[in-house]
């Protein structure tokens, strides 16, 4: 018997959806606002999450990460009346199992249903008692959109399909295909990098096929392909969009037949690899400007993974900063350094546009700066990064502040999520009350919330309000 | 920002690829390694803020050395020459991750060409 979570606000649909999910011997718990769904997601196991988007308490698709932050994570199916396509790929990028537009029949709603319970048994069946532990060498990240990065290179290291990472530049696309060669069969024969945004146009072809001696001006001996180094191992091609389109082409023969013939040679060799590439930009979009074959990105994308930005797993950035800097003081030989209590935040605080890369760039400069000081302060990080963290701290309206504020001030100048949210709302809230002089049914009406939810906002942000008198 | 050149053993070709490289890369950003010694400590170096290391390798002892400090290389780009001995050194070589793997020939052409378009990506 598997356990099914209904968070939706309707109670029509939880008794329908209830009903299915009975009948088919399961057990059902219903939650009508988000806050409690969560509550219960984090509190017990559900094989099974389905899941309202417009909740009078939040948005539903906004709680996917959270609730797949369960051990095992529940697949979730969406289901909601406000069906539109971007809010259906947004949800699926987001990691649900599935999306249903309501109104639906009985029948549409089993079927998704049926599978993703399914799908939950038999991977609880296939997991092994003791699960494959992943060599991940180098990469650091404990959110849950690593950890799906993370199950998509166990599933990339048991087979042998194409992979296709992408990522903005400095999220560790090279990391993660050596993780994937690694944790393969292959893992004892080459990884060969071929960096095609290295690669002058002029000497790709015979850098990857290579060469027979005198095939063209300056070939004085014959010269093995990168593609024939990599047999039996892996290829991985870097910044593959940076491939000239003529070489796209022969490459995709190469893929299908795995057989090749040298610059200058009458005869093919072979070569067995496994492929996987890299980018950092919109294959689909060069499609279709038509700077990239789309039968190369077809044959490239059998399994993708998506590397997160930096800012976007904030939560990793002291993981890594604390990884990082242990694994440079023991090159330098010197002690390992403590961090000041706001040095993490300050990291924390920024940007990073160039992802893991820039910050264990930062990372080195802040030793160095740092060399025989025993704690590393937000002052010891690159004078860009510190500008940029001033620069984002200052609010334009106070201009008091600006002369004051130091990085040093930084974690305590920037605000909790929570406390920014708060402030926002009791702004709005405010002027909602002064644009209508107390006049609740104008205010519900513009703010487009119901009266008992407004009095509890107001009541919330303590703000004081007079009706309108009547003349 | 700094670029590491390294050559244990110099011959025509290190000579002639040093000489090309000089004329790209700026006198002070050339940091040149005639032993392993030199190299290790340069690339401990912190002070140091290295784009690129090109490393002709002249012994397979010379080779075995250099993979012993590949967790040093891994974060800037190498350019490797070895000399061809076969696909075991082929390996080794590969396990550097290096941006070109070739050998020393008449004329040093493809390093060239793959450094400028690597100082050329640098730029943009």
């Amino acid at each position: 018997m598997a356990r099914v979570l209904i968070i939706d606000d309707d109670l029509l649909v939880c008794e329908m959806l209830s009903n299915i999910i009975q009948s088919m011997g399961h057990s059902v718990t219903c939650s009508h606002r988000l806050k409690n769904g969560l509550r219960e997601a984090e509190g017990k196991i559900f094989d099974l999450v389905l899941l309202d988007v417009g909740l009078p308490d939040g948005n539903g698709l906004d709680a996917i990460p959270r609730i797949q932050e369960a051990e095992p994570a529940p697949p979730i199916i969406i289901i909601t009346a406000t069906g539109d396509r971007n809010g259906a790929e947004l949800a699926i990028r987001k990691g649900a199992w599935d999306y249903i537009e309501k109104p639906a029949s009985v029948h549409d709603m089993t079927l998704p249903i049926m599978r993703a319970l399914q799908y939950r048994h038999e991977r609880k069946v296939e997991s092994p008692a003791a699960p494959k532990v992943l060599s991940l060498d180098g990469i650091v990240g404990n959110c849950p959109k690593m950890k799906s990065c993370f199950e998509l290179v166990a599933q990339a290291s048991n087979s042998d399909i194409n992979v296709l990472i992408t990522g903005e530049t400095g999220t560790g696309k090279e990391l993660f295909a050596s993780a994937i060669h690694n944790n393969g069969l292959r893992a004892k024969k080459p990884f060969v990098v071929v960096d095609c945004s290295a690669l002058p146009e002029t000497l790709v072809e015979s850098i990857l096929f290579g060469h027979d001696k005198g095939a063209f001006t300056g070939a004085e001996k014959t010269r093995e392909g990168l593609i024939k180094q990599a047999d039996g191992g892996t290829l991985f091609l870097d910044e593959v969009g940076e491939l000239p389109l003529t070489i796209q082409k022969a490459f995709l023969r190469v893929l299908q037949e795995h057989r090749f013939r040298p610059v200058g040679k009458s005869t093919e060799i072979a070569s067995d690899f496994r492929l996987i590439a890299a980018t950092n930009r919109n294959l689909q979009e060069m499609v279709q400007e038509g700077t990239f074959r789309s039968d190369f990105l077809f044959r490239l994308r059998s399994l993708v993974i998506e590397l997160p930005p930096l800012r976007d797993r904030v939560e990793d950035i002291g993981d890594i900063a604390k990884h990082y800097v242990a694994k440079l003081c023991d090159r330098y030989g010197i002690g390992m350094k403590g961090f000041s209590p706001n040095f993490v935040g300050s990291l924390c605080a920024y940007g990073w546009p160039g992802n893991v890369r820039e910050l264990l760039h930062a990372l080195e400069r802040a030793i160095a700066a740092a060399f025989h000081e025993p704690t590393l302060f937000p002052q010891h990080l690159p004078e860009h990064i510190r500008i940029d963290l001033v620069k984002h701290s200052i609010k334009p309206t106070n201009s008091s502040r600006k002369k004051t504020d130091t990085v040093s001030d930084l974690p305590r100048a920037f605000p909790s999520f929570r406390d920014h949210r708060d402030n926002t709302d009791l702004a709005y809230f405010t002027e909602l009350i002064s644009l209508t002089k107390g006049n609740m049914k104008e205010a519900c009406r513009i703010s487009g919330l119901s009266r008992s939810r407004l009095y509890d906002l107001l009541k919330h942000h303590r703000i004081v309000y007079s009706a309108p008198t009547q003349s | 920002m700094e670029l590491i050149f390294y050559c244990a053993d110099q011959s025509d070709y290190s000579s002639e690829l040093l000489k090309k490289i000089s004329v790209l890369v700026p006198f002070r950003s050339l940091i040149k390694c005639l032993n392993f010694k030199t190299l290790k400590c340069s690339l401990l170096k912190p002070e140091y803020d290295l784009f690129a290391a090109i490393l002709v390798i002249s012994s397979r002892q010379d080779l075995l050395d250099v993979q012993s400090i590949s967790d040093l290389l891994l974060t800037i780009r190498v350019i490797l020459i070895i000399p061809d001995w076969g696909q075991e050194d082929i390996l080794r070589g590969h396990s550097l991750r290096p941006k070109l793997l070739t050998s020393p020939g008449r004329n040093s052409n493809d390093v060239i060409a793959v450094l400028q378009k690597m100082l050329r990506n640098e730029e943009k």
